[in-house]
């Protein structure tokens, strides 16, 4: 506990799990609360925190979003909200929001992970199943019959 | 579908170790492999209704995660926390065209109409039930819940029972309940029922998580009380049969036209015993044999048109005219039932809104559930008045044409408050419950 009551320039080492090393401020990374319950249990005292669910190419995304909203917490809203959407466009292939969602998961970061739950059921909205499928490459695994069967039962949502 | 389901259930339990196991090895670009259930229907959650319903098509295991009622249940907390209920309010109308009545059900988008200035207020059409069979409807709405609206066929023969429909607007279903026993005939007037279209339990949606379990009709028998007793049939989805039922009310009654409100899961209506006082009378649908009760209306006086009784808050409320050198509308909210105490919430005389006519030449259609609103339809022109009690502003809606025949002249009928639902409810299966 005695670390979180120095002052707010107290650095942290996070290493992703392909080894890369990321120094940030702890004031950033406890935007995750994973890793502000380990600095508190104090596992970071003997230098680098290790993420192994997390790659490095990741973990670069994710500190951009926890610098962000940990130095703009008397900002407007509106700007927040600006910056979000850019930071989800650039990120806009849905694997790689994908990764981030499960990234924001296990870091515990409920801002971002409602931000990318939200982009990425607003990529699914008016799509077809079809359409869906493609787009995450899931395999249609129902029979002709059941297909039939289910697409009659919610034949009002195709229409 | 259970079936399917089932098998499904079983698969996704052995494909989520192996999902583990897979994430070791190799990398993926399949959803479906990469997140949990959790994560998923963390995106589902936000995806809006429709397309949801079509999503259960995308494979088994969306199909099984869609359909559950855990799911369903943290789908209606997401969209409940996110929208307000106010946007998803509509007034649900019924037509009339001189004589031959249109089959369709017309619904006014109030809260686009409020959102911006009047330019934009709009009547939907996508909200039209067609009758499966086809025919020239002669279906009256009488109710709407939970996004169900309950209609009443007309029968033209004395003394039958009329036929209920329950039709699901969105996804077009249509359900026929099975005939009430026939409303009990007496001296002077024809039988006739009066309708309330509940939930089928008591226990409030809080404690179901939104989604309630299914419906009742209540039928009251319209009729002058000569025995000192109410007559009710009820019809339950969990039994898919009429049940009559006989409560004690002291009150000589005869149901006024402003029909039945249920709040709280109480059932209220004003009484019009002729030539006397007019009364309101409470009833418990869920202990159909209790004793009915009743209070005194706040009003009194001349007035000709009738009162109005509503729900605003989860209030009962009184609105009627009154006439005192220039008309006024007033709102008597419901204090205390046992001491009979009203409480005049509003008092609107109409020239400050610059309604020059008299409160007769109006017929108040609706109360709001939620805001301070009163709708009135304008006897003249047929234009919808929606009247801001709390700060005094009055909105014109015009009225609506119907899109084949942009000349008819519609005739408003009755109007009930109605919410789009954040999550379909389904028709009951009747011939199922029969065989259990």
């Amino acid at each position: 506990m005695s670390i979180t009551t120095e002052n707010n320039e107290k650095m942290i080492t996070l290493m992703s799990s392909d080894g890369e090393e990321f120094v940030v401020e702890e004031a950033v990374a406890a935007q995750s609360q994973t890793i502000k319950h380990l600095i508190e249990d104090g596992c970071s005292t003997e230098g680098s925190i290790p993420l192994p669910n997390v790659t490095g190419r990741v973990l670069s995304e994710v500190i951009q979003y926890c610098k962000k909203h940990s130095s703009s917490d008397d900002k407007e809203e509106k700007e927040l909200e600006a910056w979000d959407a850019e930071f989800v466009k650039a990120a806009d292939d849905h694997v790689a929001l994908t990764d981030l969602m499960m990234a924001a998961n296990f870091l515990d970061i409920k801002g971002l992970l409602d931000l990318v739950a939200q982009t990425l059921a607003n990529m699914i909205t008016g799509k077809s199943p079809e359409e869906v499928r493609r787009m995450w490459n899931i395999k249609n695994d129902f029979t002709p019959e059941e297909a039939e069967k289910v697409r009659k039962e919610n034949q009002w949502a195709f229409e | 579908m259970d079936a399917i389901l089932r098998q499904n259930q079983h698969e996704r339990h052995k494909k989520k170790h192996k999902r583990h196991k897979k994430n070791k090895t190799c990398s993926f670009s399949s959803l479906d492999d990469l997140l949990c259930d959790e994560l998923l229907e963390q995106i589902l959650c936000r995806v809006e209704l429709k397309t949801i319903y079509r999503c259960k098509s995308v494979c088994k295991r969306w199909l099984s995660t869609i359909s559950s009622p855990e799911f369903i249940k943290r789908y209606v907390g997401f969209q409940q926390s996110v929208t307000p209920i106010s946007s998803r309010f509509y007034l649900a109308f019924d037509l009339q065209r001189q004589g031959s009545r249109y089959s369709s059900n017309y619904r006014l988008d109030i809260c686009k109409e409020e959102a911006s200035s009047s330019s934009s207020s709009s009547f939907k059409f996508d909200l039209c039930p067609k009758h499966p069979t086809g025919r020239p409807s002669s279906l009256d709405l009488v109710g709407a819940w939970n996004g169900l609206l309950l209609f009443r066929e007309e029968t033209f023969s004395r003394g039958d029972s009329p036929r209920y429909h329950v039709c699901n607007p969105i996804t077009m279903d249509w359900l026929v309940l099975p005939l009430p026993p026939p409303p009990r005939p007496c001296r002077y007037f024809p039988g006739s029922y009066q309708a309330a279209f509940i939930d089928d339990d008591d226990r409030s949606i809080t404690t179901t998580g939104g989604v309630p379990s299914g419906f009742k009709v209540v039928l009251i028998d319209k009729q002058y009380c000569h025995f000192r007793y109410l007559n009710v049939s009820i019809f339950s989805t969990s039994t898919g049969e009429w049940r009559r039922r006989r409560a004690e009310c002291t009150a000589d009654f005869y149901i006024d036209k402003g029909g039945l409100v249920c709040c709280n899961r109480l059932l209220y209506w004003v009484a019009e015993p002729m030539w006397r006082i007019r009364r309101m009378i409470r009833y418990n649908p869920y202990k159909p044999s209790d004793k009915c009760s009743y209070i005194e209306l706040p009003i009194s006086g001349r007035y000709k048109s009738k009162p109005y009784i509503g729900v605003n808050q989860g209030r009962i409320m009184v609105c009627n005219e009154a006439f005192n050198q220039r008309s006024h509308l007033r709102i008597w909210e419901l204090q205390d039932w046992t001491t009979g105490s009203w409480c005049l919430k509003h008092n609107l005389v109409l020239y400050s809104v610059r309604l020059n006519l008299p409160v007769s030449d109006y017929r108040i259609l609706a109360i709001h559930p939620i805001d301070d609103i009163v709708y009135l339809e304008q006897r003249e022109d047929q234009t919808i008045l929606s009247l801001n009690m709390k700060n005094k502003s009055k909105q014109e809606v015009v009225a609506p044409s119907l899109p084949e025949d942009p000349e008819a002249i519609l005739k408003w009928r009755q109007a009930f408050p109605f919410f789009l639902p954040w999550w379909q409810t389904r028709l009951p299966d009747l011939n199922n419950l029969k065989q259990t």
